[in-house]
């Protein structure tokens, strides 16, 4: 082995400080792929590299899961297009028993197999989407007529349940859709004569806006399954991008702004104040702020535009929303680079993505 | 001592620890010069991924109003009455552009520059939509967006300046031929995409190609797409990948990989009988998506897998059968992966896989 202990390395030709720097920067992945994209190691370098700190890439867990995963989504669609092509020759109650024995049967695996396996999670959402098959089917057998939202509604009903149980965060982000799903319907095909849009934007954001904030205390009182980042990533958009859309529309129709786009507003604002200020001090997190951030150039672009609308006539106005939107981003990358420096600073380089 | 060990031992492996273990196994020269060493301490402050899309995405929307208000602007002043007041236009623009960049007085000249650039492309290229110059058709915008690319790519030394310019060129250009030339220019355009970006990441490491290397691998697969959607003949296109999955076996072996042989053997037969089954895009994004693993680019292996999907959904809802057979050969290719899967544990049981780092479980 080496004696990486008394190194003989001197201080190479270039800047003497920022390569001094460079030489006692800690090594990372992240550190060895730039040296070897500056040209400094080779592959070889990089290989060796790579051993020291970790080992060699590690290809069996990705593999298993791909094939596992992949294999699943193919499978699913085919049982969803099976019953698509709706076979007469089929007997409704054959096909509904089809479907319930591979709902059990995924029952069965994924309790066989212990719920934390990775065949146990595969088997637990192959569960929640054959319910939903079973539903349609039971539908298309029985002709019940129901409208299509309360096929969504009793398909998030009926697999809250092992949902609840499984302690598996994707097939929670799965429940989520298929409710976030089921309000869409049921306001379009139910409520959308009587009730605002508006509300049902705010919903949508309540709702994620709820998952996201039991997802944060989970992380926080350090339960297991809930401490990777992606569905954060995925649930902060989903709060954020319902709530501002109210907010754009009242812009635009300012003349006809009602109450509830008003209360709309006061909530896009409130979510993001508490959002803005949970991942800037609490769990930092750029992606989020980020999300924050971007919501905010959207609805700052839109006012100006509207204010120039009032003030200028003519093509000109493009050319001024262009240097609005150059001003707006510029101030926003300047904030996210300060939090970002901070964040490193503070040794939070996970927080930066 | 094992690397493992090593690592344990030293928890502050710095640079210059590493270099010198590098020189002992005889992979690093110390003499050779170091000039990339400092701009190590640069990149280290490098922008964030997040921050980078919300100042590409932004600089993009900005270009796009900025494009339709001067050339609204051009007609009703009369200022842009053909296609040469439009490039001449583009060219100061990106000659501005260039200089507010390389004088890098702050992040709002840099945000400015990107956008004013990106308008100059833009403009440059819609000035050859002029019927007086060439031949006013998609052909000469798609080679002036290449020309404009290619002059400003090392001035204008901007990450997502560079991603997307290429982006757009080849986006064009591929239009363009889809257009005038047909489906043996797209399928050349592949060929020459999927060598480009294999090149790119397998052979040249330095940080100016990889923009340029990832607009290549999403043009290829955005071409594959076209191609497959307008229902071409796909077999040129299917050679291509097959033979690009065996040149990216052939590249993990000379890394050192010595434990993924059977494993990318295995996917090499995969990528043939796939190959076979008129499905070169799925192969495309599987070779992506393995690239990226193997070189630890998260931003390759998102690529991968966002097109994987893409192409999965576009492949089976093309397919000129009825929703049983396709029910069927879903149903199929499940258990056939799982199959797979099956096998390979049974081989890692065996200790093909010794030394991988996560149990089964």
């Amino acid at each position: 082995m080496a004696n990486i202990d008394q190194p003989d390395l001197g201080d190479p030709a270039g800047d003497p400080s920022s390569v001094t720097a460079a030489l006692n920067l800690p090594v990372d992945r992240r550190i060895i792929d730039r040296l070897f994209r500056a040209g400094v190691i080779d592959d070889r370098g990089r290989q060796e590299a790579l051993r020291m700190i970790g080992g060699p890439v590690v290809w069996w867990p990705w593999i298993d899961k791909a094939l596992l995963f992949l294999g699943l989504t193919l499978a699913l669609v085919g049982v969803v297009c099976f019953f698509a092509w709706n076979w007469e020759d089929l007997p409704g109650i054959v096909k509904l028993g089809i479907v319930l024995l591979g709902i059990v049967a995924c029952c069965g695996v994924a309790l066989w197999k212990g719920l934390e396996t990775t065949i146990s999670k595969a088997a637990q959402i192959g569960a929640s989407v054959l319910v939903g098959v079973f539903l349609a089917v039971f539908g298309q057998v029985y002709q019940t007529g129901a409208d299509e939202w309360l096929l969504f509604a009793a398909w998030a009903g009926l697999i809250l349940p092992w949902t609840a149980l499984a302690r598996f965060d994707a097939l929670w982000i799965l429940w989520l859709a298929i409710v976030n799903v089921a309000l869409w319907l049921w306001w379009e095909q139910a409520l959308s004569a009587d009730i605002n849009w508006e509300f049902l934007a705010m919903t949508f954001g309540l709702v994620n806006g709820t998952a996201l904030g039991l997802k944060e205390l989970g992380q926080e009182r350090g339960l297991a399954w809930l401490q990777k980042d992606w569905p954060r990533q995925l649930l902060v958009p989903a709060v954020l991008t319902p709530l501002v859309s109210p907010v754009l529309v009242m812009i635009i129709d300012i003349g006809v702004g009602e109450p509830v786009s008003w209360l709309a507003a006061v909530v896009f604002v409130g979510v993001l104040c508490v959002t803005h200020l949970y991942y800037r001090h609490r769990t930092p997190d750029l992606f989020a702020l980020s999300c924050c951030v971007a919501t905010v150039c959207v609805v700052a672009t839109f006012l100006a535009g509207q204010l120039l609308d009032e003030l200028v006539n003519g093509p000109i106005i493009f050319v001024l929303i262009g240097g609005v939107i150059i001003a707006v981003v510029t101030v926003a990358a300047k904030w996210l680079m300060h939090v970002a420096r901070q964040f490193r600073e503070a040794g939070l380089e996970e927080a930066v993505v | 001592m094992s690397h493992a060990e090593l690592a344990a031992d030293q928890p502050q492996l710095t640079v210059r620890k590493l270099l010198s273990h590098l020189a002992k196994k005889d992979v690093f020269n110390l003499s050779q010069p170091s000039d990339g060493l400092a701009a190590l301490t640069e990149e280290t402050d490098s922008t964030p991924i997040v921050i980078q899309l919300l100042v590409g995405v932004g600089a993009w929307v900005a270009c796009c109003c900025i494009v339709i208000g001067l050339l609204l602007l051009g007609v009703l002043t009369g200022l842009l009455r053909d296609g040469t007041s439009a490039i001449f236009c583009g060219a100061i623009l990106s000659a501005a552009a260039v200089f507010l960049h390389r004088a890098r007085t702050g992040i709002f000249s840099e945000q400015l520059s990107l956008s004013a650039v990106m308008t100059g492309v833009v403009m440059f290229t819609i000035g050859f939509a002029d019927p007086d110059l060439m031949r006013g058709d998609m052909l000469g915008m798609g080679l002036a967006a290449c020309f404009a690319t290619a002059v400003l790519y090392v001035p204008f030394d901007h990450a997502t300046f560079r991603f997307m310019s290429v982006a757009f060129a080849l986006t064009i250009l591929s239009i363009a031929i889809g257009e005038d030339i047909d489906e043996e220019g797209l399928h050349v355009m592949i060929l020459l995409e999927t060598i480009g970006a294999g090149l790119i990441f397998t052979r040249l490491p330095q940080s100016i190609f990889r923009p340029l290397g990832y607009a290549l691998a999403a043009a290829m697969l955005g071409t594959l797409l076209v191609t497959f959607l307008d229902e071409m003949s796909v077999w040129p296109a299917a050679l291509v990948q097959v033979c690009a999955q065996l040149w990216l076996l052939n590249f993990a072996l000379s890394t050192g990989q010595k434990r993924i042989p059977f494993v990318l053997g295995l996917s090499a037969a995969a990528a043939g009988l796939l190959g076979l089954l008129s499905a070169p895009g799925i192969l495309a994004a599987v070779g992506v998506t393995i690239l990226g693993h193997l070189e630890r680019d998260f931003i390759l292996r998102s690529l991968g897998l966002l097109f994987l999907p893409v192409y999965l959904v576009a492949f089976y809802y093309n397919l000129d059968t009825s929703l049983l057979a396709k029910s069927g050969i879903l149903i199929a290719s499940g258990a056939i992966l799982w199959g797979a899967r099956w096998y390979l544990r049974e081989r890692v049981r065996a200790g093909l896989f010794d030394g991988e780092s996560e149990p089964l479980s």
